[in-house]
């Protein structure tokens, strides 16, 4: 299985790969009133307006150097839009397309099925689903329903 | 300006274009090349990966959408790729024009140094001899001479007509033999006297020659009676000769004095005091004063120039050539000595001041000529200044650049306006170099000799590699894209570069999501995507070193540029303040101060307050002057309206007073460190200078009591920080820099940035700039209130026997 890792200033993160669209350049943002600071605004994607998410607040990291905006952005695929082979292995994403928005990619990996671990219980946090070990570094896997539901 | 093959081309000028560096320009390194072709040649590889990628589109799907997707990409990766050759291309060109640009400001900037120097120093020298020119004692020295010499000619006249009957004697028959031998005898005395009458300078006449003079006169005259001539009047010749003895008296003292100034300004050579004839009548210089007294000047420039000199306020300047009173050659500043030494008096002879240019110029150009790590000039690097007509006048070369000879120079470089100054590459002593000219504009009032400066140095150094440099510091990306100090257009290029890094990456993962997405379909594309984005990655990676390499290039520049400046301003601060130590010496032994404090009375403190204002007049660069006897009280000042708060202090147990009380000799002097001073209670610092008054200006005598000198040490220090600031072309201080100088304990005494570095803060000297040696400099990195700069130290090493302060000067630009 294919997950790309991702980072967060210093921090690494995993997602799957069957939730990807694409990845691309944050373009110019226009924020939302009233929405959570974890929603960094709405972006017109080739005349679709989508929801974009700054993840690093939805991690709680303020930025290394204030006043910097994360450079790269993920493209998730809706639930509908995901291939069969990614509904046939279980994976959710949201409902509607949805922008990530992130300092860098880092690589895309392959891991196998010894390389998953579940989130110890004393380090439980409601965005991450797992953790998969790739050059012996633990890396969190993120829950995109999860994530989801913090904004609601 | 910017360094040309054609030395016309100035870059101020915005017609101008720049020279463009292309890959195959041979000051392109080798190293660089070679870097050059790697990056081409993996970017290069890109294409033939994504006509892969396309042709496997065509296996992998039949459909026509996901095949365009696939093309698509690949077509996206080729733009990046032909964007980022392209930037590679001018990336070079950049990295190029900067380190020429950097260079040519620094060899600009150590030129302009250079003869800036001498200027200062030169109109010191010009205040000097006018100042001098006006003490009583050269004056009365030539009067007298003058009146003894009228006297001498009217004894000639008398002796002529006694010869003439002596001779007419001689012939007559009754003279006996022995009368004969004794007329012949006679005869011979009189013509030696003739001869002492017709002497053109009494000043050479020794005193041991007096006695023989008085016997002379005596058997002239006894001789004389024989034939009933009594032509010779007793009282005048008596009178002549106590004359002489008076004169020789006058010109001791006249010696001495130039002798005391010597000592106290080691600048010069000589000084001498010429007659209205042009016969030098005492010189400064013991050891080789009775070769000089007694030689003619009057064909000399300097001694017909300061004779046209139209009053006490001007003088005349000879530029460095020949001159009878020195084997090499000399650069004279001469005035007029007037009549009872009055501004406007008759002119009755000369002050010539033998300035020691060679000595100067050398230790000028062997400090700012680029060294390498031992110290030594790099081989190929030289400095030298030319005159009007371009010939050599000093060279840190004396044998392959000789004086007098004419420099191998282009045209262009030997005739520059005032004040210009220009760069290009020519081939010098055999070695393509850049040669960097410029021309002086003087100093202040002081408007220069037409003298131009020159540096030479290898065009090699100019553009060899920063690599193997070491460096105390990281480059960065934020350094390379946020730091003021990076050019803003390679600023640009880096982030294109990143840019263009980060969408070949962003490209070649999508194709990877996509070929993931493909199943089994995907696998053939999988590779391609790898390879592009490791080729992407490869080739951008190199471009950011070269960059990284670029960028400390510039940072070694600056820091290196910031050395040299902060070297110019504790240069010339050192010099400024030797001057001030020789000032101090200089003045403590005029007679009118001696007088007030021998001989105290309201009307000597008068003439020692009047003599006091007129010398502040001068020397501007005084706050105040101010004579206190040997109890500490005060005698006279120059500032008027601070004598009456001066009068109520006493100042017996301030350390300066009592270390210039304690004095051996009237060398020494002793000086306050930049501080709070009782002298100027409203001034936050003073710099004071003080010297002993002795008992009839003798250089041992007994100390009668100490001159104090108040160097308006702010306003001078700061407008020499502020000459030595890091500026733009249109010369505006560069945004941000700053400069300071501290004393022995690293506190701030003098400041461009009151408000950030105001004075009294302590600058700790911490690793690289700890345990500086005299006259080193460093630079480096520092933090200092919250904020990152790049900083030059240099510590003093002082100036002649000027030792300086233990002070050091800090130049420092901000980072960010």
């Amino acid at each position: 299985m294919k997950y790309v890792i991702f980072a967060l200033q210093s921090k690494k993160f995993g997602i799957d790969i069957h939730l990807i669209h694409e990845f691309s350049k944050a373009p110019y943002i226009s924020a939302v009133l009233g929405q959570s600071s974890k929603v960094a605004g709405l972006v017109n994607l080739r005349g679709r307006i989508t929801l974009a998410l700054d993840l690093g607040c939805c991690f709680d990291l303020a930025p290394e150097i204030k006043g910097t905006k994360p450079k790269t952005m993920i493209v998730l695929d809706s639930q509908d839009n995901l291939s069969d082979e990614a509904k046939a292995l279980g994976v959710v994403s949201h409902t509607e397309p949805l922008i990530l928005l992130i300092d860098r990619i880092i690589s895309i990996v392959e891991v196998e099925a010894t390389d998953f671990h579940p989130v110890p219980s004393q380090k439980e946090n409601d965005l991450i689903d797992g953790l998969i070990q790739v050059d012996n570094e633990l890396i969190p896997l993120l829950s995109i329903p999860q994530l989801i539901n913090t904004l609601a | 300006m910017s360094l040309s093959s054609s030395p016309t081309v100035n870059q101020d000028s915005p017609a101008t274009k720049r020279r463009q560096f292309s890959i195959f320009d041979p000051a392109i390194t080798f190293e660089h090349r070679e870097f050059y072709e790697t990056i081409v040649n993996r970017l290069n590889g890109i294409f033939p990966l994504c006509s892969q990628g396309k042709s496997a589109s065509v296996e992998i799907s039949e459909n026509p959408t996901e095949r365009q997707q696939v093309t698509d990409l690949m077509k996206q990766v080729e733009q990046f790729a032909s964007d980022l050759l392209k930037v590679n291309k001018e990336l070079f060109n950049q990295f190029y024009q900067s380190k020429e640009d950097l260079h040519q400001a620094i060899l600009s900037t150590t030129a302009h140094n250079t003869i800036n120097l001498i200027d200062r120093n030169l109109l010191e020298r010009t205040c000097d001899v006018r100042w001098w020119a006006l003490e009583l004692s050269f004056s009365d020295c030539i009067s007298f001479a003058l009146k003894t010499k009228e006297e001498a000619s009217h004894l000639a006249e008398e002796t002529a007509k006694l010869r003439n009957l002596a001779n007419l004697s001689n012939r007559s028959e009754s003279i006996t033999l022995q009368e004969d031998q004794q007329g012949k005898g006679l005869l011979a005395q009189i013509d030696e006297l003739t001869k002492i009458w017709n002497q053109p300078v009494l000043a050479l006449l020794k005193p041991e020659m007096f006695v023989h003079l008085e016997r002379l006169l005596e058997d002239i005259t006894e001789g004389s009676k024989e034939f009933g001539a009594d032509r010779l009047n007793q009282g005048e010749l008596t009178g002549f000769t106590e004359n002489l003895k008076e004169l020789h008296l006058k010109l001791d003292f006249a010696n001495l004095r130039l002798e005391d100034i010597n000592n106290s300004y080691t600048l010069y050579r000589d000084i001498v005091i010429v007659g209205p004839q042009g016969y030098i009548i005492a010189s400064s210089n013991r050891t080789n004063r009775d070769k000089v007294v007694g030689i003619n000047v009057a064909e000399e420039d300097w001694f017909r120039g300061a004779m046209e000199t139209l009053d006490g306020n001007s003088y005349y300047t000879q530029d460095v050539q020949p001159s009878k009173i020195e084997s090499q050659n000399s650069l004279v500043y001469s005035t007029a000595i007037r009549k009872n030494s009055e501004e406007h008096g008759d002119v009755i002879g000369v002050m010539g001041v033998f300035f020691d240019f060679q000595g100067e110029a050398d230790l000028i150009l062997n400090e700012y000529i680029p060294k390498n790590e031992k110290h030594q000039p790099i081989d190929g690097c030289y400095s030298l200044f030319t005159n009007q007509q371009g010939q050599i006048i000093a060279s840190s070369d004396e044998v392959i650049l000789p004086t007098s000879s004419f420099a191998h120079i282009p045209k262009a470089h030997r005739y520059l306006d005032t004040g210009e100054n220009i760069g290009s590459y020519t081939v010098f002593e055999g070695k393509e170099s850049a040669l960097v000219s410029c021309k002086t504009a003087g100093y202040l009032e002081y408007e220069g000799l037409g003298w131009t400066a020159h540096l030479v140095i290898p065009k090699e150094d100019v553009f060899k590699s920063d690599v193997e440099q070491s460096s105390i510091f990281e480059i960065n990306s934020q350094l390379l894209t946020e730091s003021c100090l990076i050019p803003k257009v390679n600023q640009e290029t880096f982030l294109k570069v990143q840019d263009d890094k980060e969408a070949i990456q962003l490209i070649s993962l999508n194709g990877i999501v996509f070929a993931s997405k493909l199943g089994r379909r995907g696998v053939a594309l999988g590779p391609i995507f790898q390879q592009v984005t490791q080729t992407g990655s490869f080739a951008t990676e190199k471009m950011e070193e070269l960059l990284e390499e670029m960028a400390l290039g510039v940072f070694n520049l600056y820091l290196k540029s910031l050395e040299n400046f902060s070297k110019q301003a504790i240069d010339i601060i050192d010099r400024n303040l030797f001057e001030r130590s020789a000032d101090i010496r200089w003045w403590s032994t005029d007679q009118v101060f001696w007088d007030a404090l021998q001989s105290p009375s309201e009307e000597t403190a008068q003439k020692a307050g009047n003599r006091l204002r007129v010398i502040n007049g001068n020397y501007t660069m005084y706050r105040n002057l101010v004579l206190i006897d040997a109890q500490g009280e005060f005698v006279a000042c120059s500032r008027t309206e601070l004598e009456r708060e001066l009068r109520q202090m006493d100042f017996a147990d301030q350390s300066w007073f009592q270390s210039a009380m304690r004095a051996r000799d009237s060398s020494q002097y002793g000086v306050a460190d930049v501080n709070q001073s009782p002298l100027e209670k409203k001034k936050q610092t003073s710099l004071i200078y003080v010297g002993s008054v002795r008992e009839n200006g003798t250089r041992t005598g007994e100390v009668l009591g100490v001159l104090a000198i108040l160097f308006d040490w702010d306003k001078e220090a700061n407008s020499v920080l502020q000459s030595c600031l890091p500026r733009t072309n249109k010369s505006e201080p560069i945004d941000g820099v700053i400069g300071f100088y501290t004393n022995q304990d690293c506190e701030i005494i003098e400041t461009t940035d009151p408000v950030s570095f105001p004075l009294g803060q302590v600058i700790q000297m911490t690793p690289p700039f700890d345990g500086l040696k005299s006259g080193e400099s460093r630079s480096g990195f520092i933090q200092l209130a919250d904020r990152q700069y790049i900083m030059g130290v240099t510590q003093t090493k002082g100036y002649r026997e000027y030792s300086g302060l233990n002070w050091k000067a800090h130049i420092l630009r901000p980072v960010y």
